[in-house]
């Protein structure tokens, strides 16, 4: 969590913002995008699993660099014992005794008095006389007194020895003086020196090469998220989907915009003309609708007459209008009634003398006249 | 907050059309009932009583005379232009010039609504006439043949401008 915690504050990532009920995440952490049936859970668990896997591969990369680290901490130290055992070769040169394996075999040879006095007078100077080559050129001369003065003490030795020293000192001193300074580096130190300068050119820095040729490259996503300049240059050019309205508007843009609205508005009132036929035609049903019901309590009224002349209508109809397959009726006799009802009357066979008027109920004699000199009833028998 | 708010607009959207719809079902169930009675009033006076006048004078019964009828295509508006004259009697009688001053609106009225209108008219019919309704549903083209006869009719009581197309 600390880790996180750390790269939050390190991307300067701005902090959620608390309103009311609800929890606004920046839409930089989450794309500034939001897909069709996605909620904002969604995106925010998305954000949070993103974070989560940078942080695992931020910490991965940090532990390769450390164990990288450590690979050449390990190499480093085996350099610098290489080299302090180079050093210590060097400095440790003048302990070890100079002596060739002729001189061995003829101190091997003496009988082994004089050979443990030649090789404590020896071991005497050597101990005392710490330059380096000086007291390995006295055992020759040590080992020559033995063989021509067997018998004698050590201490005539030692004094033989001190005496053939003095004048190898003053014989040294003499060629100093005579000849040029010696080198100061032995051809050993030169070896030395020089596979001290192999390890570390043919060894030391090819594998510090290497290792910094292994060191894992981050990528570009990976560089623009770690450094705050980048990461806000990207959040500028709307890299990371930024959602906020383009202050420049192109002209594609505003022809779009343009199209849309006019397909908006010509679906708009293609809606409002078939709702204005709409509601037209069911003002125009209502309308009538009215006229009906209207006609409902004046039917009423004029019911018995309406009815009335609607027969009579129809008989007047059918003297007229004959089917084809119909033979025509065997009487048909002209009604006029007092009340106003005219109209024709068939009878199948020959009509009776009275019949009852189809309007009033009057009885009407057939062939009779009407009250006002006029027949009541006509045959027109056909 | 935005999309919550369009998703409660959504939501209100929703439940107004459906309150829209429950209207409109209930108005048109409503429109039903006012047009079985007008359907009624229409059978009882009007398409009954001619038919039964022109049957007494053919010698037959109301359902074959309309059987009559269907097959000869002879619609009501048909036979009455046939017989100007009594149309013109007919129409000048006072009952019926109150009732077609009244019900004038009636000849404004499209095809459509006299379509529906029939279908009204046949299902009240099955019911105070069914022996009627029987034949028109029954016979070939009896429906198509009740649909002209009300158009026309609609056209002769109205006023409506007649267009005398010679069909091949």
């Amino acid at each position: 969590m600390s880790t996180r915690r750390k790269k939050t504050e390190t991307e300067s990532t701005p902090e959620p913002i608390y309103k009311g009920s609800s929890v606004s995440i920046d839409p930089n952490l989450i794309g500034r995008f939001r897909r069709i049936g996605r909620s904002p859970l969604d995106d925010e668990l998305e954000s949070e699993d993103a974070m989560i896997a940078h942080e695992v591969k931020s910490m991965r990369v940090e532990e390769m660099n450390m164990k990288r680290k450590a690979r050449m901490a390990k190499l480093q130290k085996e350099i610098d014992r290489l080299e302090k055992e180079t050093e210590k070769t060097d400095s440790d040169d003048s302990d070890i005794p100079r002596i060739s394996v002729a001189m061995a075999q003829q101190i091997a040879n003496l009988p082994p008095d004089e050979r443990n006095k030649v090789i404590e007078t020896y071991a005497a100077f050597r101990s005392i006389d710490q330059s380096k080559g000086r007291g390995d050129s006295l055992l020759p001369l040590l080992i020559g007194y033995s063989k021509t003065n067997p018998g004698n003490t050590q201490s005539d030795m030692v004094t033989y020895a001190k005496a053939m020293a003095d004048q190898f000192k003053t014989g040294i001193d003499v060629m100093k003086s005579v000849m040029p300074p010696p080198e100061k580096a032995s051809s050993s130190t030169e070896a030395l020196k020089l596979m001290k300068d192999l390890i570390i050119e043919g060894v030391r820095n090819p594998v510090l090469s290497a290792i910094e040729k292994n060191q894992p490259q981050q990528s570009a996503f990976e560089q623009i998220l770690m450094n705050p300049e980048m990461f806000s240059r990207a959040k500028e050019i709307g890299m990371f989907g930024n959602r906020e309205p383009r202050t420049g508007s192109t002209n594609v843009d505003l022809e779009i915009e343009k199209m849309r609205g006019e397909r908006e508005l010509s679906i708009k009132k293609l809606d409002l003309e078939w709702r204005k036929s709409l509601l037209e035609s069911e003002a125009k049903d209502k309308r009538t609708d009215a006229v009906l019901t209207a006609l409902a309590p004046l039917s009423a009224v004029f019911a018995g007459p309406v009815n009335q002349r609607m027969r009579q209508f129809g008989q007047q109809q059918a003297s007229s209008y004959t089917p084809e397959n119909i033979s025509p009726p065997g009487n048909t006799i002209l009604i006029r009634c007092s009340c106003g009802y005219q109209g024709p009357m068939s009878f199948p066979g020959p009509p009776p003398d009275i019949i009852k008027c189809p309007s009033c109920g009057q009885d009407l004699v057939v062939g009779g006249v009407p009250s006002g000199g006029e027949p009541q009833k006509t045959d027109r028998g056909t | 907050m935005v999309e919550s708010l369009r998703k409660q607009i959504e939501e209100l959207e929703a439940d107004v059309a459906e309150l829209e719809e429950k209207i409109r079902i209930k108005n048109a169930k409503k429109a039903t009932t006012a047009a079985q009675v007008q359907a009624r009033i229409f059978l009882e006076s009007i398409f009954a009583p001619y038919m039964d006048g022109l049957c007494d004078i053919w010698g037959l019964s109301p359902e074959e005379g309309l059987r009559v009828l269907i097959n000869e295509n002879a619609s009501l508006d048909k036979i009455a232009i046939d017989n100007h004259e009594a149309l013109t009697e007919f129409l000048s009688q006072p009952e019926i010039r109150v009732i077609t001053a009244v019900a004038k609106p009636l000849g404004e009225v499209s095809e459509e609504w006299i379509k529906e209108k029939t279908g009204i008219l046949i299902e009240v019919m099955e019911k105070i006439r069914p022996e009627l309704a029987n034949v028109i549903i029954t016979t070939p083209g009896g429906q198509k043949w009740f649909l002209d006869s009300l158009t026309g009719l609609r056209n002769i009581l109205f006023g409506k401008p007649q267009i005398n197309i010679e069909k091949p």
